[in-house]
């Protein structure tokens, strides 16, 4: 059975702060972000150093029994209007097989833990996968497009309608037996 | 060609296996079947035997032999033909 835990980047190792910006430099990773610049080690440093004092979002490293194996984001967190915009990769090549249940616990700390009513999303058309799971799995609505991305919207009653038998699957069939955050 | 040779087809085809390692295969057994592969997968057995998962099916559909019996149990597909 695997355990799940993030790890705000607020509080990374210097190693593992490094072992994000490898990820993120990776043509694999760059090619898909709205930001698609190779980032240099002095400006990933600044960036996760100015996290600390911020509440419109939030970086986590995410682990599978204490493996770094990806990244979660929660972007335009606003409180008022209780809505956020997840985002999340997979930076572990041997770990890509885990999108499963990341997308799930993306869902379920901003629904459950950050109180979430709206989840909203873009998503890029060179990227079916990533809409599909969000489509087809946890019911995503189609909002809108432009001429590079997809517009897309997760509404907190259909979560909660959800969530258990979601659950259910992720447990079962990704041997999954718990989630934690710091 | 029949079901039976359509659903293996699309595991040859999306994971790029010879059709004789397929058999027993299970989700994230092998580096090929991750996610982003198990969605394209869903869709190309989808398109070849003419049916659509429900949400629920495609979380279940956890190795070879298992999405045999989700597509023969709950959609109908005929694999001894």
């Amino acid at each position: 059975m695997a355990k799940l835990s993030f790890k705000n980047f607020t509080l990374l190792t210097s190693a593992e702060r490094d072992l994000v910006l490898e990820w993120r430099n990776a043509d694999r990773i760059r090619c898909r972000m709205t930001n698609s610049h190779r980032i240099a080690p002095e400006e990933h440093e600044r960036f996760v150093a100015s996290l600390a004092g911020r509440s419109d979002c939030s970086y986590f490293l995410f682990l599978v029994d204490e493996v770094p194996v990806g990244v979660l984001d929660f972007l335009r967190i606003d409180s008022r209007e209780k809505t956020c915009e997840p985002g999340l990769y997979i930076g572990d090549e041997r770990y890509l097989g885990m999108g499963f249940p990341l997308y799930f616990c993306a869902f379920a700390h901003a629904f459950d833990d950050m109180g979430c009513e709206l989840l909203c999303g873009s998503v890029r058309k060179d990227n079916p996968v990533s809409y599909g799971i969000g489509k087809r799995i946890f019911g995503g609505l189609d909002t809108g497009e432009t001429e590079t991305e997809r517009r897309i919207e997760f509404r907190r009653s259909d979560w909660l309608r959800r969530k258990k038998e979601l659950w259910a699957r992720i447990k079962d069939n990704f041997k999954v037996e718990g989630i934690t955050w710091s | 060609m029949s079901n039976s040779e359509k659903y293996l087809q699309a595991f040859v085809t999306v994971l790029g296996i010879p059709a004789e390692d397929v058999p027993g295969l299970t989700y994230h057994c092998v580096p090929e079947w991750d996610s982003a592969r198990h969605m394209e997968l869903v869709a190309v057995i989808e398109e070849a035997l003419g049916i659509m998962f429900e949400p629920d099916d495609i979380l279940d559909f956890s190795g070879f032999e298992k999405g045999r019996e989700l597509l023969s149990a709950r959609y109908g597909v005929d694999f001894s033909k």
